[in-house]
């Protein structure tokens, strides 16, 4: 049995084919009906689609009929498309022996092909290449083998050429999987040892989570132990997906399944965790959990109608699909009660943004993304801080140290200058330059993610005109000179606009900080001042002029209608705008940092 | 329309006794149609003219018919369009008629004039019964008339306002358009001089507004006006005409000791008024109503009998107290609080008092003697204030 199972994943970069090719095995091995195969079946959110990337792990159990006439168990683990989820990726990677590297032809190699295809090797996976979407008219098969073998070093025999969209060559990759890919290891008589590698909350059924099973069975019934975080429970069902949930009594080794324990919350149910049996526990837990630590982090506060009760409930919704990202109740002295809420990524946030605004109907306010800086204090106590106004004095500072992230960038070579000059501007160090073909440059580059997390994907690409790509992974912390730059709005500090920057920075970023917060900034009833300021020394200062004409001339019999319209659409421009002091700000003004050159 | 009537008189029926009303009849005719207008008109035709009258006559009976028991008329207002195109027979007729279907205890009757109207007529009209003049003067100086397309030269102003005091014209407001393209400094001290040369006892300064959809927005769109130099120029008349003895009243209202306009009062303090005419305004109980604004749509209205208004809004009592506080403070005197609660007793106003605080705090709203007002100087950012207090 055990030798009769392949599991992998296919891995790709954003866009490249990934979702089509898993629907074309779903199909061709008759997982779902046709007709029960909507396109792109293993990207369930509606987000996702829309976005065009998957963001939750699913998987699905294929039966396939090779051509030499056996009969084999294929588990296509799916994984996380985005580098926000790089830590799911790799644990779902852990989960194989496998992985289909999917190259668009079109397209290339790209960042996120290369970090995927190094998370593979470092899994030690059997690495399947496919170059995808060669019936296209602006398909380079040529060029996509060429980069295949020298910039990812993968033989360019081994690789298959497919269009997933019309089928071709998709069946050659079936076959390579069970072909080339290596049976499941792992003993059956050892003590069970299953790996975590997804988990959702399901509304009916509490946490579903995903395992493989590296050692042992597990059945119905099982007292089970998290050897992580200690806690028991006991196995109530267990089966697989196909992608539709199908019930069995009992996994063994080598298999990927689901299992429901009636685990109350998402937050015990962590990925990369290793699930034993309580009675004869394995004795050492799988290699490579850690915790998904959030890197980016931002003020959520209502807006306009919405109350601090409808966020935390939808906070605390959300949080039932997704542990991964923290929020603690938070008070800011202008914007009132709210919550600070931590990410894996830019994109993540993103994503939780939209779905508070658009699932839960909510009006919000967010503050501009920070990082989480380890601040080492005269006394020589170590804080982390995720917010701006929560640094302390400077005179308690003994130093500042702040996240490096390490980022892989892929671009044509007429974008260099651009680019090189962007990661200057962004403190970014070099690493290593190298050219992976005639006109594509490899950037490995240290940044700080302080300056990542204002705008620069955008920049990035908007440099390249779209072309360059990027992954990147937390390399570290760093000691830097950081100041906190305060913005005070008519001689009041307000703590929901203070951002922290390099020292040789702070100049720069402060006056056109609050050159932007003019823009942002809507004419009042009064003078605005803004003012940038480092500790009580104000470096920049800006005005917006009060308006002075808002009034309805006339006002007679027929016009109590017109009157009360202009007046309620004063009011609903405001539903955006969070108030302090006397002045209306509004959202793009807690960004207006992004847009800082 | 009756059963919508119906509405409104079973609600009167419960006030037990009859309210005093304003009276508003509207002209829908000019000579010719101004570029900046956007009030209901159309140009003068005999054949039209003779048809209104017939209808706007049917209309007062109606109207009578229904809500006479109810009203004593003490104001009438005769708006357009170009009211003054009515000739003094006709004015006393329509006069008459109303005093023969309503109860009439007629304290102001106003009748709009343009410059251009013939001098001669002003006696006849006083004659006729109408005891105030509202001329649309819009400018002395001769650049701004011509922007605005004003077919008369600031003599013919002058020359009206003496004939009409001639005539014994105790009580002539004056209008004047500012903010307008064209104006320069010279404007304000020429309109100010002549103003204190003809000592009106009632002075409008309205700021020109309103310019989408009117065919003054190219004249516009070529040389605006700033919003500086229109709150500039409106402080300086406010200024100005406070100085020579005409007290602001209102956002746009100034005038000599008791010679407030009664009739327009009754649109600020909220109370009641009929109006009848092609887009003419109701206000009457809980209820308010627009009739059709096209002469067309109106006059098949009338002869159908058919409900065709523009707009009939029966009022929450929350929607009523927005709408009173949002008129009130357009006065200097502001609003009384204690007024407003025995007005529209059961409604919540704990909500008001919370934000009126902030806004006094910030010196945005007064409030003494029980009375809420707008600080003058404030006037011309009275929508954000009102806005503020109201949402």
């Amino acid at each position: 049995m055990q030798e009769r199972i392949r599991n992998f994943s296919i891995i790709a970069h954003v866009d490249h084919g990934k979702s089509t090719l898993a629907d074309r095995f779903i199909e061709l091995t008759g997982a779902l009906s046709p007709r029960e195969l909507k396109e792109q079946v293993l990207d369930t959110m509606d987000l996702e689609r829309e976005r065009g990337i998957t963001i939750k792990a699913q998987t699905a159990r294929l039966t396939y009929r090779s051509r030499a006439g056996e009969e084999y168990i294929l588990n296509l683990i799916d994984t996380p498309g985005h580098v926000d989820f790089s830590y799911e990726v790799s644990r779902s990677l852990a989960a194989c022996e496998g992985a289909v590297l999917v190259i668009d032809a079109s397209q290339g190699v790209e960042a996120q092909t290369l970090a995927n295809a190094y998370l593979a090797i470092q899994n030690d996976l059997l690495i399947i290449p496919v170059i995808n979407k060669i019936d296209l008219p602006q398909a380079d098969v040529e060029m996509a083998l060429e980069q295949l073998e020298h910039i990812v070093g993968l033989k360019r025999e081994e690789a298959l050429l497919v269009s997933a969209k019309k089928g071709t060559g998709v069946e050659e990759v079936l076959e390579a999987v069970v072909r080339r890919i290596p049976p499941p290891r792992g003993s059956a008589a050892s003590p069970l040892k299953a790996l975590l590698f997804d988990s959702w909350f399901d509304p009916y059924r509490g946490v579903v989570v995903l395992v493989r099973v590296v050692d042992g069975t597990i059945k119905t019934g099982d007292r089970i132990a998290l050897m992580a975080t200690g806690a028991e429970y006991q196995v109530e069902e267990i089966g697989y997906l196909t992608p539709k949930p199908v019930r069995v009594e009992s996994l063994s080794t080598g298999e990927v399944g689901y299992l429901i324990a009636g685990i109350k919350n998402l937050a015990h149910a962590r990925i990369g965790e290793t699930i034993t049996h309580k009675l004869r526990p394995a004795e050492q837990p799988l290699p490579g959990f850690k915790e998904a630590k959030p890197m980016v982090f931002c003020g959520l506060y209502p807006a306009g109608e919405s109350s601090i009760e409808d966020l935390r409930d939808a906070l605390e919704k959300l949080r039932l699909n997704d542990a991964s990202f923290h929020f603690e109740p938070e008070n800011s002295p202008a914007l009132g009660f709210g919550f600070r809420a931590g990410f894996l990524g830019l994109l993540h946030r993103e994503i939780i943004q939209e779905r508070l605004e658009r699932e839960f109907n909510l009006s919000l306010i967010t503050t501009a993304p920070s990082v989480s800086y380890r601040v080492i204090t005269t006394k020589g106590e170590v804080l982390e801080v995720h917010n701006p106004s929560q640094l302390p004095e400077p005179q308690f500072i003994d130093r500042i140290e702040e996240p490096i992230i390490e980022a892989l960038i892929l671009t044509p070579d007429r974008y260099l200058g651009n680019l090189l000059q962007l990661l200057d501007e962004r403190r970014g160090v070099q690493k290593k330059m190298e050219y992976i073909s005639t006109s594509r440059v490899l950037l490995d580059y240290l940044v700080p993610l302080n300056e990542v997390v204002f705008d620069f994907y955008n920049q990035l690409k908007s440099l390249s005109q779209g072309y360059a790509s990027m992954d990147y992974e937390l390399a570290g912390y760093k000691e830097a000179p950081l100041v906190k730059l305060d913005i005070l709005v008519n001689y009041e500090e307000v703590d929901a606009l203070s951002v922290i920057v390099h020292k040789d920075k702070a100049y720069r970023v402060g006056r056109s900080l609050v050159e932007r917060l003019r823009q942002a900034i809507p004419r009042q009833q009064f003078e605005v001042v803004l003012q940038a300021a480092i500790g009580k020394r104000v470096i920049a200062r800006e005005t917006v002029k009060p308006f002075r004409k808002d009034v309805l001339a006339k006002l007679y019999g027929g016009d109590y209608t017109r009157k009360m319209k202009v007046l309620e659409k004063q009011k609903e421009g405001k539903k955006r705008m969070k108030r302090v002091g006397r002045v209306d700000i509004p959202q793009e003004a807690f960004l207006a940092i992004l847009e800082v050159k | 329309m009756d059963a919508d009537y119906n509405l409104v008189v079973r609600r009167l029926s419960e006030a037990g006794q009859k309210a005093e009303a304003g009276f508003y009849i509207h002209y829908p005719f000019c000579r010719q149609k101004c570029s900046y207008c956007h009030f209901s008109s159309s140009v003068y035709e005999r054949e039209l003219h003779l048809k209104w009258l017939a209808a706007i006559k049917e209309e007062i009976r109606r109207a009578a018919s229904f809500f006479s028991d109810y009203l004593i008329i003490d104001t009438v207002y005769f708006g357009g369009g170009t009211p003054s195109l009515l000739t003094p027979d006709e004015v006393k007729c329509l006069l008459d008629w109303v005093r023969e279907n309503f109860e009439v205890r007629l304290q102001e009757a106003t009748i709009e004039v343009t410059p251009a109207a013939e001098a001669g007529r002003i006696g006849d009209w006083l004659q006729a019964g109408i005891n105030r003049l509202s001329v649309g003067a819009q400018s002395f100086d001769p650049e701004v008339l011509r922007v605005l397309g004003r077919a008369y030269e600031p003599e013919k102003i002058v020359s009206l306002l003496e004939g009409a005091r001639r005539a014994g014209g105790d009580n002539i407001g004056l209008d004047l358009m500012v903010g307008v393209p064209g104006e320069s400094f010279k404007t304000i001290e020429v309109n100010l001089k002549a103003l204190s040369e003809l000592q009106p006892e009632h002075v409008s300064v309205y700021l020109l507004e309103e310019l989408d959809k009117v065919p003054f927005q190219r004249v516009w769109e070529k040389s605006p006006v700033s919003e500086e130099a229109a709150a500039e120029t409106y402080e300086r008349y406010r200024l100005g005409l406070e100085e020579a003895g005409w007290l602001q009243y209102e956002i746009s209202n100034f005038s000599k000791p008791g010679f407030q306009c009664r009739h327009n009062l009754k649109y600020w303090k909220y109370q009641p008024f009929l109006g009848v005419g092609p887009s003419a305004s109701s206000h009457l109980g809980n209820f308010r109503w627009t009739n059709p604004s096209g002469l067309e749509d109106w006059w098949s209205a009338l002869c159908s009998g058919k409900p065709n208004f523009d707009e009939f809004i029966r009022l929450s009592p929350e929607e009523a107290v927005r709408e009173c506080l949002a008129s009130g403070l357009r006065l200097r005197e502001g609003i009384s609080l204690a007024e407003l609660v025995s007005r529209f007793p059961g409604v919540d106003l704990s909500g008001y008092e919370t934000r009126l605080t902030g806004l006094k705090d910030y010196g945005l709203l007064q409030v003494s003697d029980g009375l809420v007002r707008i600080p003058t100087e404030r006037f011309l950012v009275s929508n954000s204030i009102i806005s503020e207090l109201l949402f």
